[in-house]
């Protein structure tokens, strides 16, 4: 096991360079050079050479390189134009709200995904799986920002059965110790605070959860058919043991296998997708600012986003290669 | 009354635009407490078929079983799946052809073993744990107790085999079902495998079917043979008439077919001409009338049925093969299907 | 349950009729062909594509008016927009512009991203993977690196940065839906020519002396390319919904009258609880363009694959 993870994190290393190197690219691509990207834009050309000066864009490059890997390392992205504060803080502010947002988006598509899949598979043919297949299609081509609007248009402006717009309605106390809305109720025993964090959730959640559950709901169903055709199912029938027991350990804990590697994919999507949710819903989260600063042409904001995003998305998809390991014993052992 | 009675089985595949299948067309079977009987027959003459029908592992969409399976007083095709499953496993076991999937390859040995001791004996899991063990060493299986905490995937072949008959002993079930258990082995192991199914038949009162294509293995094993052809019993004896004198001319094909030691190496063996697709229906006649060296023209006037050569002998041929008749006349044409 | 149902058709004899066998040597693609034209998926995905083909050919004559045309700015006014009309099938967006041209001009944006960005993309990606797949060693390793770092970034996080070096543009929305599509193809086509390498047919050419540049364009290559026109039509999906989410994010053009589904929905947002159907009719419409492309490609996938059919 620990072998397994360490050469995981072997591999990763050298895509970890590669990106860095990418980034520091991109970072002097983006219009205006390195420095103006990272001043105001009406700065003067006195103060963009004393931003030159300060960033060492005169020393050799690979110095600079050096230079970049050190802030990246140290998530310092320089100055936000928009609000002008530092990056840094502005992303720490923010991230709970996006990473309960893209988490909730998450269980939501694997609480309601995987039933759905299972059940078209153990249907397989009939008029249910035929309609829960049909509408998977359509839910991964519906873009999320539309989705976010019917579901707006429908359940919080004709129907007013949840709020519009941002994360927690101002009339309720509460106190946030962690920044995550929800567990914050928790945790001070506010109740009706963690309710109102859920109302604020559930329409977000849903509109960038649709794309992960229809393809967990083609995944769940495609691998549960195979399972439910293997050998080893068909020893377990003849145990005689009860469909509980067999659809429980034998089929699903088979079949969970290759989900353990599109949640770990849709993780990263997820995040990437708060920028179009958190838009329409006016969630107040990483995607949203990060939005604004797209329209506002905010380098130092984009820049800190991306960096960030692509860093969890690694992480991401390590952890996933280690529980892919502990969840099948073969790649274990190999 | 025997244990295990099978009356007029019949197992149709019906699939949309296309023609029914008849797997199983009209079977009956007896199997007696403690006996070894083989069931024989090229591929895709229903063996396979009919043990799923037993264990009602058939599936259910685009399948019609209809007949009685008897088993121990109780007809296997009415039960509740409920009651179905509790006999599964407990008083009729089976073991499959391929080892190597037929064991769940993320679920540790161990598990696979216990569940079943759980299940239909009331175990606690410490005391399915001993029992585990002791089940392994039973078939064989060297440092069972570590065994117990491996994979599938770190075991042989042979080891997986010696597994899943430890599964399916592990209730002293009433009935054993072997479906081809050694074709997928070396042959080494298929003896060892052999010997381990023998020794334990032996010693309880388990009777066991054994499946299987290889008249080698049938004449090591089984009391009693059945030969199967396109779904039916075409010829039943005790082993020992039935190598010696068989009445069926596909049961003559096929013991010609396989070599043996006794006969001189320029012999050369006589394969049966054609496949098993090249059949009539047996409404129409005899099913193997269209492979047939000795067909007649009784051969297609119906359904042949079933002749008695003594109390342990019978056959369904209208043209039998003479006892010590010498080969098949090889320059008779084929009939086309 | 449905437990080794297959194996017992098989052995049962279910497998292929003489008249099915016969078939088989029709040709790969026509056989595939043949079935598609037997799948309602298919048909329905090939009506929805030519529909919008077509749309966005004769857009002119089809639009009532030009997408640009804000003649009817002073019939709205903030909160309030007038409802379909015979005059106006979709109503007027915010800026006074008649939705129906609009939507119908904006066929012409999407299908021209998605198809510029996917062939760019995919001339790349077929590139990368050719190196990768015909040379082992250290091409190969130093592509296939390069594939995993562009992999390693979400695709759209990749598109956004992209589209936000190159400033809004058309071209730059292009340029970031191509980028993200190069790894897929690259990795896909790779994939396909080293299983190829390793067949029969390909050794049996080597022995038979041929160079190396022969076997690789004459024999794996074509044989590889299936599957990556498959992803290609696949691909037209995804380029269509990103294309529209980049311009949702003000990332394409810079001019606010040219026709984009992605920003018709921006310009929607404050409509939407006085006048839905503004944001509705665009959704709409890029949901069925992604649908069409989305139904063919799984269907040819499907019926050029010998697994499915059986």
């Amino acid at each position: 096991m620990g072998r397994v993870i360490a050469r995981r994190l072997l591999q990763a290393i050298p895509i970890l360079i590669g990106l860095s190197v990418l980034m520091f690219a991109w970072v002097r691509a983006l219009p205006g050079g390195p420095a103006e990207a990272l001043v105001r834009a009406d700065a003067s050309a006195a103060e963009v050479e004393a931003v030159r000066e300060s960033l060492g864009l005169n020393r050799p490059i690979w110095i600079q390189y050096l230079a970049y890997l050190k802030q990246v390392v140290q998530f310092d992205f320089g100055t936000s134009l928009m609000s002008r504060q530092p990056v840094r803080a502005e992303m720490i502010d923010r991230f709970p709200a996006s990473i309960e947002l893209a988490v909730s988006a998450m269980i939501f598509a694997l609480v309601i995904g995987v039933p759905l899949g299972y059940y078209a598979a153990r249907r397989y043919g009939s008029a249910l799986d035929h309609l829960f297949v049909a509408s998977s299609l359509i839910g991964i081509t519906i873009p999320v920002f539309f989705m976010a609007y019917l579901l707006k248009f429908v359940f919080a402006v004709q129907l007013g059965w949840l709020p519009t717009t941002g994360r927690s309605n101002a009339r309720v106390e509460s106190d946030h110790p962690t920044g995550f809305y929800v567990l914050d109720g928790l945790l001070t025993g506010n109740l009706g605070a963690s309710w109102d964090a859920i109302q604020h959730l559930i329409l977000p959640a849903i509109a960038l959860g649709t794309i992960p559950l229809a393809i967990i709901v083609r995944m769940t169903r495609a691998t549960v058919l195979d399972v439910m055709n293997e050998d080893y199912v068909r020893t377990a029938e003849a145990k005689g043991l009860t469909k509980f027991r067999i659809s429980s350990r034998h089929v699903m804990r088979n079949a969970l296998i290759p989900l353990v590697t599109i949640v770990g994919l849709q993780l990263g999507l997820l995040m990437s997708g708060t920028v179009l949710t958190e838009t329409v819903f006016s969630f107040p989260g990483v995607g949203s600012f990060v939005a604004g600063a797209l329209f506002a042409r905010d380098y130092p904001t984009i820049q800190g986003f991306v960096v960030v995003i692509a860093v969890m998305y690694i992480i991401v998809n390590l952890v996933v290669d280690i529980a892919y390991a502990y969840i099948d014993p073969r790649v274990r052992a190999s | 009354m025997a244990l295990l009675e099978i009356r007029d089985l019949k197992v149709v595949f019906t699939r949309r635009d296309k023609a029914p299948v008849h797997a199983v067309d009209g079977l009956n079977l007896d199997v007696d407490r403690g006996q070894t009987v083989g069931l024989v027959g090229e591929s895709g003459c229903g063996k396979s078929v009919t043990s799923l029908a037993i264990l009602g592992l058939l599936p259910t969409r685009g399948v019609e079983v209809s007949g009685t399976i008897t088993f121990d007083g109780e007809d296997l095709l009415t039960m509740s799946d409920t009651r179905r499953r509790e006999v599964r496993g407990r008083d009729i076991a089976m073991i499959f052809q391929d080892p190597m999937t037929s064991l769940n390859p993320v679920l540790r040995v161990g598990v696979q073993l216990t569940e079943t001791l759980r299940r239909h004996r009331g175990m606690s899991t410490g005391e399915a744990r001993v029992e585990a063990q002791r089940l392994l060493e039973q078939v064989g299986i060297p440092a069972a107790r570590q065994r117990l905490g491996e994979f599938p995937h770190q075991l042989s072949g042979g080891m997986r085999q010696r597994v899943l008959i430890a599964i399916a002993l592990a209730c002293s079930p009433k009935m054993l079902i072997a479906d081809e258990p050694t074709t997928a082995l070396d042959v080494t192991v298929q003896a060892q495998i052999l010997d381990l199914l023998r020794t334990h038949v032996a010693d309880s009162a388990t009777a066991l079917v054994m499946i299987t294509h290889d008249m080698g293995v049938v004449a090591g094993i089984c009391d009693e043979v059945s030969v199967m052809y396109a779904g039916r019993r075409i010829e039943a004896a005790r082993c020992y008439p039935l190598f010696e004198d068989p009445r069926h001319w596909y049961t003559k094909g096929l013991l010609a077919s396989a070599p043996t030691l006794e006969r001189p190496r320029a012999d050369r063996l006589s394969p049966i001409p054609g496949s098993a697709q090249d059949r009539i229906p047996w409404a129409q006649g005899c099913a193997f009338a269209p492979r047939c060296p000795a067909v007649t023209a009784d051969c297609l006037a119906g359904p042949p049925p079933m002749v008695s050569v003594d109390d342990t002998h019978q056959h369904r041929c209208v043209n039998p093969a003479q006892p010590h008749s010498g080969p098949a006349p090889a320059d008779k044409e084929l009939m086309s299907p | 349950m449905t437990t080794a149902f297959t194996d017992i058709a098989t052995a049962q004899g279910l497998e292929l009729t003489h008249g099915e066998v016969e078939q088989i040597g029709g040709g790969l693609w026509r056989q595939a062909l043949r079935r598609l034209a037997h799948s309602p998926a298919a048909i329905v995905g090939t009506i929805l594509i030519t529909c919008f083909v077509l749309v966005a050919i004769f857009a002119p004559w089809i639009a009532p008016y030009a997408p640009g045309d804000n003649t009817w700015l002073s019939e709205v006014r903030p909160g309030e927009y007038p409802p379909p009309s015979a005059e106006h099938w979709l109503g007027i967006d915010p800026q006074g512009r008649d939705v129906f041209s609009r939507l119908i001009y904006g066929t012409r944006q999407s299908l021209l991203i998605g198809v510029v960005s996917v062939v760019l993309g995919g001339l790349v990606g077929v590139g990368l993977g050719l190196l990768a797949g015909a040379f082992s060693g250290w091409v190969d390793t130093t592509v296939m690196r390069f594939v995993d770092i562009l992999l390693s970034v979400p695709s759209l996080l990749l598109a956004i940065a992209i589209a936000a070096v190159l400033g809004p543009s058309l071209t730059s929305v292009m340029i970031a839906i191509a980028v993200t599509s190069v790894p897929i193809f690259a990795r896909l086509l790779r994939g396909q020519m080293l299983g190829q390498r390793a067949s029969d047919y390909v050794l049996a050419a080597k022995a038979s002396g041929l160079r190396r540049r022969t076997i690789v364009f004459g024999h794996v290559l074509p044989n590889s390319m299936t599957p990556v026109l498959v992803q290609g039509t696949l691909y037209l999906s995804i380029a269509i919904i990103d294309a529209a989410g980049l311009a949702f994010l003000g990332l394409s053009s810079p001019d606010p009258s040219t026709p984009e589904w992605g920003r018709m929905l921006t310009d929607a947002q404050d409509a939407l609880a006085t006048a839905p159907l503004l944001a509705i009719a665009p959704g709409i419409a890029i949901v069925l363009a992604a649908l069409g492309f989305t139904l063919l490609g799984e269907q040819m996938r499907e019926a050029l694959d010998p697994k499915y059919h059986r």
